[in-house]
């Protein structure tokens, strides 16, 4: 950010509003985008307490000040490789006021427009959430 | 918005009015001559018809005034309480309920209503002009002689009292319940300082003693040999003047930062005490605050019971049976989300006894008993639970049948002996109904296992009791409230979990030997039960079980013990339980989710579930490769900064350790977990390092698990001693890290016997 604030000559004001409307992000190099609206914030995920019998997608919960979010790996849902990684963030969302998280290596990121395969949240929330 | 939040305000007052209307008019059926709580009934009638008013809400408030109306004129003794004005009254009342079912639903009043009921007004009040004189009345919305007296009432009862919804009161119980968490959280904080000062007291004990120890030693030998340089003292004898040399300046030196940490740790365990005990206020006062606000939110039993009263006289009516209806304990509070959770279970039950328990009249005759069948409904509370009996005195349960039908549908075989108990148990099983044809009063095709099973999911248990020809009786025991649970802990394949206490009946501790593995059982006193292994439900692999490990047995059906086996029991406590949420609702196999002191959160089990339904094989994770089990290793040491500092080195390459101060608790640990490799001192308090080295070769241990000495004492002698018994490796501190770690991963290479 510093940097590019020193090398651009592009004016303040510019600058000022950019209208962020995705949050995208890439999974095993494939890139993903969802509605700002669904977005509740963007966490470092920690630790992550398995549910044993669940689908191999959700790989358990993890707190959120005290609140219990439901993780879903992207990567197991969508059959795509991706490599471990040490550092990992979690892109939490909300539906019918449930809370629920999509799990993301590298740092997820706001802007303007869509980009790659947009997820429709609600539609994901329906389809994926256990009954 | 205003008026939506005073429609809410209506809609619980309204609740109330019909309450009292209702067993008002059910008192009045019973004896139509006593009229001395008409004035009661007549009030709440004017109460709801003026505060539907208030809501606009016309239609309500035109019914309710009818009813004033027959009541003022019942009280006023112009009209005489016959079967058709009770009939006209139990009516009506059950119009204004539909009309406010539907406002509760946000729907608009149904307009119609109004005038069917003006309409039936005609027959039990002919020849009056009342319906005329009402909807010209009405047009001025609420008038009023009797204004003035009401408001003056309605005063004096809100100077007592004020509504308060039922979220609030939920946000309030979350807030006692993060509360919890947190004093937990302290808790078992100071009890770990208060560990650490025991150790940093014995540690500064043994260096005080070192140090005696040392200067004793040589405070006769040094004297001699050392000549003093301070010329100043040159001139003075021995006796002259105390002069100090080294060691004695050193050793006073030492004793004298030891007396400073000793007042300091004085100070500070001073602290902790105080500390812990304004904790534990804290936690006096957070509990009473707990049941302050859970009694708001409870509802007296009695509103419950009162709901079964119109259900119970019409489903007698419909079978041609004579029932009375019996209540106790009426003012037992019981929390309102299980108050409403109950009623369908409750009704299922009640219903089951006046179509099968209850004997119609001429056969009760027949029998010698009252030709009035009783059904009562008693609830009383015992200690943290509420026990609500439903009792009949009808012919009580066939067990005959039921072992018959138990065996037609393969629940048990043909000639198969068991327990009056269990044989009553298999009642609760899925699908099973004594009754082959469903009928309107009892059968929904829904059994008592849907019965159980909503008791559980409150985590709560039935039983039933039953004698041939004098009754039966189901004894529902719950937990106070819902929020606030007692669980245990404990962990399986790595993962930590709870139960509800409520639901456990004993915890065990169970030999692996005994546990067999083809039949499912282990040994509980004279019998065996069955017995599942929760790491093999849920597909995990077990961690850190010794010789022995821990079982949950679960009463799940009256009768029927269940023992879960897990790897390790690890506490009991307070703790909120909160739901998975939608997202994870249809994990049945998890009740919701606990969050423990440190804010870990723990899957709360749903045993029922677990140990009931099969696991469903679309949920079955696929098998990803044989995890690694953690190797364990036990440090052996009586300085708790090597403890520490060993721990923490191997912790981070992923081992697993156990920690103990002297041989003698090595060998408690060794006894209750698997251990791969042991790291010991020699010099220990209680049990030295060689001792238990010859221990371990007593037991035969020496061979299957490699010992590793981490000393100090760095002789030859010392060396071979430790060989001689048995020790595989010796390491002489201070010692490099990358040395520990590689003599560790060397030792535990080769391949172990287990």
């Amino acid at each position: 950010m510093v940097e590019d604030i020193e090398n651009s000559d592009t004016p303040e004001e510019e600058y000022a509003t950019p209208e962020l409307k995705a949050c995208i992000f890439s999974v095993g190099g494939q890139e993903f985008s969802v509605d700002m609206g669904y977005l509740k914030g963007i966490a470092e995920l920690s630790a992550i307490v398995p549910l044993p019998l669940s689908p191999s997608y959700i790989e358990g919960i993890t707190s959120l000040r005290g609140v219990a979010v439901p993780v879903v790996n992207l990567a197991t849902l969508k059959d795509i490789q991706e490599e471990k990684a040490a550092e990992r963030w979690l892109i939490v969302l909300e539906v019918e006021r449930t809370l629920f998280g999509i799990t993301v290596n590298e740092m997820p990121d706001l802007v303007a427009d869509y980009r790659g395969e947009l997820i429709d949240v609600p539609d994901f929330f329906e389809t994926y959430r256990l009954r | 918005m205003a008026e939506k939040g005073l429609r809410d305000f209506f809609l619980a007052e309204a609740e109330e009015h019909l309450v009292v209307l209702e067993k008002g008019f059910l008192e009045l059926e019973k004896n139509p001559s006593e009229l001395s709580g008409i004035q009661e009934l007549f009030r709440a009638a004017h109460s709801l018809k003026g505060s539907a008013a208030l809501v606009k809400l016309d239609t309500t408030s035109k019914v309710a005034h009818n009813l004033e109306d027959v009541l003022e004129s019942i009280r006023d003794g112009n009209t005489s309480v016959t079967g058709p004005v009770i009939d006209w009254l139990l009516h009506t009342l059950d119009a204004i309920k539909l009309l406010i079912s539907e406002i509760t639903l946000g729907n608009p009043e149904i307009i119609e209503i109004a005038a069917e009921v003006e309409e039936s007004l005609k027959e039990i009040l002919p020849g009056e002009e009342t319906a005329k004189s009402i909807s010209v009345k009405e047009k001025k919305a609420v008038p009023e002689k009797r204004q003035v007296p009401r408001r003056r009432e309605d005063i004096e009862v809100l100077s007592n009292y004020v509504r308060v919804h039922v979220d609030n009161i939920e946000q309030m119980m979350n807030l006692v319940g993060e509360l919890t968490i947190l004093k937990n959280y302290l808790l078992s904080e100071t009890g770990g300082i208060l560990d650490l000062k025991d150790e940093i007291d014995y540690a500064g004990s043994r260096l005080i003693k070192e140090i005696d120890d040392f200067s004793s030693k040589y405070a006769y030998s040094i004297p001699d040999k050392i000549t003093y340089v301070d010329a100043l003292l040159e001139d003075f004898r021995e006796l002259e003047f105390d002069r100090y040399d080294e060691l004695n300046l050193f050793t006073h030196k030492l004793h004298e930062i030891m007396d400073d940490i000793t007042e300091a740790l004085k100070d500070s365990a001073n602290f902790l005490v105080r500390f812990s005990d304004h904790i534990r206020m804290i936690d006096r006062i957070n509990m009473e605050m707990r049941e302050t606000i859970s009694r708001s939110r409870m509802v007296e039993a009695g509103r419950l019971f009162q709901r079964f009263t119109r259900t119970i006289r019409d489903l007698a009516h419909r079978s041609d049976k004579k029932v009375r209806f019996i209540v106790s304990g009426t003012e037992t509070r019981i929390d309102r989300v299980i108050f409403e959770r109950l009623f369908d279970p409750l009704l299922h039950i009640i219903r089951n006894a006046i179509s099968h328990g209850i004997e119609d009249p001429e056969e009760r005759v027949s029998k010698g008993k009252s030709k009035v069948g009783r059904i009562s409904l008693a609830a009383r509370r015992e200690g943290n639970s509420v026990v609500i009996d439903v009792k009949d005195d009808g012919r009580g349960i066939d067990l005959g049948a039921v072992y018959r039908k138990a065996v037609r549908l393969g629940i048990l075989q043909k000639g198969e002996r068991l327990t009056k108990v269990r044989l009553l148990g298999i009642l609760f099983s899925p699908g099973f109904t004594t009754l082959e044809e469903t009928d309107i009063t009892s059968g929904r095709g829904v059994g008592l296992d849907v019965v159980r099973e909503t008791i559980a999911e409150m985590n709560g248990r039935i039983t039933v009791a039953t004698s041939e020809g004098k009754g039966t009786i189901f004894r529902i025991r719950l937990p106070l409230t819902l929020i606030i649970v007692n669980t245990v802990r404990f962990t399986a394949g790595g993962i930590e979990f709870v139960v509800p206490s409520s639901l456990i009946q004993e915890l065990i501790e169970v030999d692996v030997l005994e546990y067999d593995t083809e039949a499912e059982t282990v040994p509980l006193r004279e019998t065996r039960v069955e017995a599942k292994d929760l790491c093999k439900l849920l597909r995990l692999n077990p961690e850190g079980r010794g010789s022995k490990t821990h079982a949950i047995v679960f009463n799940l059906m009256p009768g029927n013990q269940v023992a879960l086996l897990v790897d390790e029991i690890t506490g009991q406590e307070e703790t909120v339980i909160k739901p998975l949420g939608k997202f994870l609702e249809g994990m049945k196999y998890y009740s919701g989710v606990s969050i423990s002191a440190g804010g870990r959160l723990m899957p709360v089990l749903n045993p029922v579930a677990l140990l009931e339904q099969p696991v469903e094989t679309e949920f079955l994770q696929p098998e990803i490769g044989e995890p690694e089990r953690k190797q364990n290793i036990l440090i052996v040491d009586d300085s708790l900064s090597i403890r520490k500092f060993v721990s923490i080195i191997l912790q981070q390459k992923g081992y697993m350790v156990y920690t103990a101060s002297n041989g003698m608790e090595a060998l408690a640990v060794i006894d209750e977990h698997p251990v791969d490799l042991i790291i010991t001192d020699l010099e220990m308090p209680v049990m030295h390092g060689y001792e238990l080295l010859r221990e371990l070769r007593r037991k035969g241990l020496s061979e299957t698990i490699p010992v590793v000495i981490l000393t100090s004492r760095g002789s030859e002698k010392h060396k071979e001693k430790a060989a001689s018994l048995g020790a595989k490796e010796y390491l002489v501190k201070p010692f490099e890290e990358a040395l520990l770690l590689e003599t560790v991963r060397g030792q535990l290479k080769t391949p172990q016997f287990r």
